[in-house]
């Protein structure tokens, strides 16, 4: 059975970077093309992010569907950013003057950077992610959380829920089929038959999920699961000086994402 | 033992767990109905693209059954009754998402937080609903209906901003609706589904209630929610508007006064020049144009002494700046009145200092 | 020794599941548990397990101890080092992403050093004779595989008391000889066992003692008298065309080959059983039989019409499945809902199908339960539910998936009768199972799957002395027992 978790199990250096630096890596990533918009920095971090998908051996061509979506998604945020953008030096209009009517939607040198930076910004958020999930081993994700002071029980969720969700597909999909063996199939035509629809699949898989938290939480409780506020752990993630490195890299590309736009950092530096 | 204790030394034993602290079965349930929402999601997509293709648009229709996602939370944070369920099931909810490839990367893992964090807010009886009260369950319905809208506020700040207010408005207003009915209406009808099943025991069931009595308990929560979505689409359409009048452009930065200007109270100073746009691309032949000049609006607000620049900013973030006395003595720029808001009209200078939908004048 | 002492339960105000009950447990002894559906042995299982009343709420009272220590006054924890409860659905039991973590669970929560963890994980694997599962992600294990990882994980942190709740039941005969095994070696290594079993047959040779619970009373068991089966009376029409056929089928899921290579028929007015390990492809068979999965190789016919270019609606309207999870095959608010769904979506002539609507649920004993929620039912009556709401709509082909796990005397009589009416109106009826006795007495024919493939087709008798020449003996044996 396939299972949709996206992590790689291979071995690269970035896999080999303690959870906690990637989850760093990630929000840093984020925040700076979220809060600094401009293309040329959009396009250094995307080629940048680009190179390391390759370092990581995780090949983007795998995920092609999902590629597809993706790219569709950010030229259509593109052309929401090209047709409600106004100002700037006008390329053309969509609608030109006919008479006394128009021109309408001009296409702005404005509106299309403005477009790529959003383009760019979608981008980067999206294969960060994908590059984070793929590189990142859940359970050791969840085993660092501790490290930063978030109780295991609590951050022992990720773990949990991810060890059933292939179970919940496959549950799913046997849901769908005994559904068409009894000749069911989705109906969208009114709020009463979507709502039927939900009921049939939500209904079955709800209740199965119900017993499923009372045997596991029994299980766990069997298991000492809260014994103690600590625990000890078979497999651990080890903190290496790279991480140090690389945390401190992004940092300081942070600080200086800020520093950029208070102005505060000198024209040349700035990309 | 952990969070529960007993009283128990033989006898018979009624047990409460009144701790803050989730006990290993309510941390079990909301880890697994979080995965369950996760897992669903594609299924919710599937839907959305059912009736994307049955309305015959591309995409948004969608948001039809953005409450779907909204109902997992709601559904957890009334089988887990404690602080903060809401939040840490709408953080694994988009975790699982995320883990899963969500298209939408790190994203949805703050679209799915912030819809939790709603859910949270204090105003719900932290102990969950109790069934009886009808308008703590509109309360409830409320704020599933806000955790739902909120999804387009937050992918808006994202990758849509600058779309004009009327779409995010309507699409805000169908997003709260569809939280209204699939995480406030289904979501009750679930929970009192599961505890007839004797899955839960949370809601006590409302037994031997005939259906029209259900329906005319229901009455005051259907009014009221009628009133909230004829309420927010008044807002939206009328009165959202003048707190965003596109006919007013503030004037800020370093001046002694600044204030909100409106062409209206400036009409008796309204020049008219006739002007020619010069874009690289593009040429408006010339024209007359008449409105206040950038230095009568200016004037008003009394520059400070120190100010030397100023920068004209519009509503979809594009700016422009200008010397500041260059542009005291300009008798050719002036803001006028278009079809979509104020026009910075430059006379002096090339198409791309021509700027629309004027929003900011700065000074500094 | 851990012993419970007129100890009595219920849940919340409800009837009482346990009454007054005692039995001891010494270390070193295997003790089988049996007693009908509902006669609480599981809630036993918890209350000896220190769950109840620790994490359960309900009314308990009685004297639970081990070793002479009460369970109450115990934190839960500590009782759970000492005594160790495997639940009956194994999946439910697993909370970790990897084998080797899920092992180490216990140990790990119970703080036992990061350098003994290793070994004890492998040691506990070892003891289930399943060392290779170290690396495997859970949610790839079989069911029978997880199970044994079920019971590693609890091993790992040495309780004196293992309690196993039908540890047997959706066990294939081979994998019932080796949990065999396994507890046969738990228990001479002094480890107290009680195993909860519907059908004792399967472990009565390892057993010291067998009890029999009845809610109110244990009691030393004594077998009941046999269940004669409903007479048969074989009209295969062999010489008209078959019902359905596949021909030269494929399957796969991702790269696991499901099925190589199947090529059968099923005459109208022909029962056939097929059996064959788990995870060998009979659940997929009976799916693609059904035209729910598509064959990636060959195809299926139905009345010999090619079953994907017939509408999904006439191939519902003919084929019946039934799936193993009764919960996943339930989708009405109540019982009569559910039994009359069929109704309006074949548009059935109204009368004659509630006719029939009522008279099956009659049959399946579940008339009283009409207005009920239908997922509050006990195990067996949903699967009864799932068996008479298909056939309000009178399928020609009925595909049954282990319909009689779960059921005791008078759900096999519904089955059967089930059956029975299919087959007299010109149907026929495929059924997967692990029941030897009803393969040999109520089928014309018994398919034997093995690895996605035929590898036994005849009568019954024929194809079970195969079997034992094969060395596959457990599947002739009545109960699976050697």
């Amino acid at each position: 059975m396939a299972s949709r978790i996206g992590f790689m199990d291979v071995k690269s250096p970035v896999h080999q970077l303690h959870p906690l630096t990637k989850l760093w890596m990630l929000l840093t990533l984020n925040t700076s093309i979220i809060l600094y918009q401009n293309g040329a920095f959009g396009l250094l971090v995307l080629s940048v992010l680009v190179l390391t998908f390759r370092l990581a051996k995780v090949s983007l061509a795998r995920l092609t569907r999902k590629m597809r979506f993706i790219l569709v998604f950010s030229i259509l945020l593109f052309i929401v950013q090209v047709l409600v953008t106004t100002n700037g030096t006008v390329f053309l209009y969509l609608i030109p003057r006919i008479g006394q009517v128009g021109p309408a939607l001009p296409v702005t040198d404005y509106g299309i950077s403005r477009g790529v930076s959003i383009m760019l910004r979608f981008l980067v958020i999206v294969l960060s992610s994908m590059l984070f999930v793929a590189t990142t081993d859940p359970t050791l994700l969840s085993y660092a959380l501790t490290d930063i002071g978030i109780p295991y029980r609590y951050a022992f969720g990720l773990v949990v829920a991810l060890r059933f969700l292939p179970l919940f597909d496959q549950e799913n999909e046997t849901v769908r089929m005994a559904q068409h063996s009894r000749g069911i199939y989705p109906e969208v035509g009114g709020l009463h038959k979507i709502l039927r629809t939900i009921r049939y699949t939500f209904f079955p898989l709800l209740v199965s999920a119900l017993m499923k938290a009372e045997s596991l939480s029994l299980s766990m409780d069997g298991r000492g699961f809260g014994y103690q506020d600590t625990r000890t752990y078979l497999r651990r993630p080890t903190w290496r000086h790279r991480d140090t490195a690389v945390c401190f890299l992004m940092t300081m590309i942070l600080a200086g994402v800020i520093l950029a736009i208070l102005g505060l950092l000198p024209q040349f530096l700035s990309v | 033992m952990g969070p529960l204790h007993t009283d128990y030394r033989g006898g018979t034993v009624t047990r409460k767990a009144f701790s803050n602290i989730m006990t290993t079965r309510e941390l079990v349930t909301l880890f697994i109905l979080s995965s369950l929402g996760g897992a669903l999601s594609t299924f919710v997509g599937y839907l959305g693209n059912l009736i994307n293709i049955a309305v015959g648009v591309p995409f948004g229709a969608g948001q039809i059954i953005a409450g779907l996602h909204v109902f997992w939370i709601v559904l957890i944070r009334v089988l887990v009754p404690k602080r903060g369920s809401g939040a840490f099931a709408g953080l694994l909810k988009g975790f699982v998402e995320m883990f899963t490839g969500s298209t939408h990367g790190i994203v949805i893992v703050i679209v799915s937080l912030i819809q939790g964090v709603i859910l949270d807010i204090p105003s719900i009886s932290p102990n969950g609903p109790s069934s009886k009260s009808v308008i703590e369950r509109l309360n409830w319905w409320l704020f599933a209906g806000l955790s739902s809208s909120s999804n387009v506020i937050v992918f808006q700040l994202f990758y849509f901003t600058g779309t004009p207010l009327i779409y995010i408005s309507l699409i805000t207003i169908l997003a709260f609706c569809s939280g209204i009915i699939f995480a406030g209406y289904f979501a009750w009808q679930t929970l009192a589904f599961l505890e007839e099943a004797g899955l839960t025991n949370h809601l006590p069931a409302e037994e031997g209630v005939s259906r029209s009595i259900m329906i005319r308990r229901n009455l005051p929560a259907i009014a009221f929610v009628t009133f909230l979505i004829l309420g927010s689409t008044y807002y939206a359409v009328a009165i959202a508007d003048v707190f965003a009048d596109p006919y007013s452009c503030e004037v800020t930065g370093l001046v002694e006064t600044p204030y909100l200007y409106r062409p209206a109270d400036f009409s008796e100073y309204e020049v008219t020049i006739v002007a020619e746009l010069q874009g690289a691309y593009t040429h408006i032949p010339p024209t007359n144009y008449t409105g206040v000049l950038l230095s009568t609006i200016l004037g008003v607000a009394e520059p400070k002494p120190q100010a030397n620049g100023i920068q004209v900013i519009a509503r979809d973030g594009y700016s422009i700046t200008f010397d500041l006395q260059t542009v005291l003595d300009d008798e050719r720029l002036l803001l006028t009145e278009s079809n979509d808001g104020l026009w910075l009209i430059a006379g002096n200078y090339e198409g791309s200092a021509w700027v629309k939908q004027v929003t900011e004048l700065y000074v500094y | 020794m851990l012993e419970a002492r007129d100890v009595s339960f219920s849940y919340g105000g409800e009837s009482t599941v346990l009454d007054s009950v005692s039995m001891t447990l010494e270390r070193g002894e295997l003790v089988l548990l049996t007693g009908p559906t509902g006669s609480g042995k599981s809630t036993l299982a918890k209350c000896l397990a220190g769950l109840i009343p620790h994490v359960i709420d309900g009314t308990l009272s009685g004297h639970l101890a081990v070793e002479d220590n009460d369970l109450d006054s115990m934190r839960i924890s500590e009782i759970a080092r000492r005594i160790a409860l495997v639940q009956q659905d194994s999946e439910g039991q697993l909370c970790t992403l990897r084998v080797s973590d899920e092992v180490a669970f216990g140990p790990e929560n119970f703080l036992i050093p990061e350098n003994e963890l290793a070994q004890k994980v492998t040691r506990s694997l070892e003891e289930v004779e399943r060392p290779d599962l170290l690396d495997r992600a859970t949610y790839q294990l079989s069911g029978g595989e997880k199970q044994r990882v079920a019971i590693a994980s609890m091993l790992a942190f040495r309780p004196d008391y293992l309690i196993l709740d039908e540890p047997t039941s959706s066990l294939d005969p081979a994998g019932t000889r080796r949990i065999r095994h396994v507890l046969s070696n738990l228990k001479s290594q002094g480890m107290g066992i009680i195993c909860i079993e519907h059908r004792f047959e399967r472990l009565q040779s390892i057993a010291d003692r067998i009890l029999h619970l009845t809610g109110d009373d244990i009691v030393p068991f004594s077998p009941p008298p046999e269940v004669g089966p409903l007479a048969i009376t074989s009209s295969v029409e062999q010489d008209s065309d078959p019902l359905v056929r596949a021909e030269s089928i494929a399957y796969s899921y991702g790269s696991r080959q499901a099925i190589q290579d199947i090529t059968i028929e099923v005459d109208r007015r022909e029962v056939v059983a097929i059996m064959g390990d788990n995870g060998s492809g009979k659940t997929t068979l009976l799916l693609l039989l059904a035209g729910l999965l598509s064959p990636h190789r060959g195809l299926v016919y139905l009345d010999s019409e090619a079953i994907e270019s017939l509408p999904k609606t006439v191939v519902a309207r003919k084929t019946a499945v039934v799936f193993q999870n009764p919960n996943h095959q339930i989708f009405e608010t109540t019982v009569w809902r559910e039994q009359t769904l069929g109704i309006d979506i074949f548009e059935l002539q109204e009368e004659e199908a509630l006719g029939r609507a009522n008279k099956f649920l009659d049959l399946a004993g579940l008339a009283d339960t009409r207005t009920r929620n239908p997922f509050s039912l006990s195990h067996g009556q949903k699967r009864r539910l799932n068996i008479s709401s298909i056939m309000v709509h009178e399928p020609e082909l009925l595909l049954l998936d282990e319909p009689f796990i779960g059921q005791d005397v008078e759900g096999r009589k519904f089955v059967q009768s089930v059956i029975h009416s299919t087959v007299s109106r010109g149907g026929s009826a495929v059924v997967v199972t692990h029941d030897s006795q009803f393969a040999a007495q109520f089928c014309d024919r018994l398919v034997f799957i093995d690895n996605g493939r035929i590898l036994l087709d005849g009568m019954p008798a024929d194809v079970m002395k195969q079997l034992g020449k094969l060395g596959r003996s457990e599947y002739v044996n009545r109960l699976g027992d050697v």
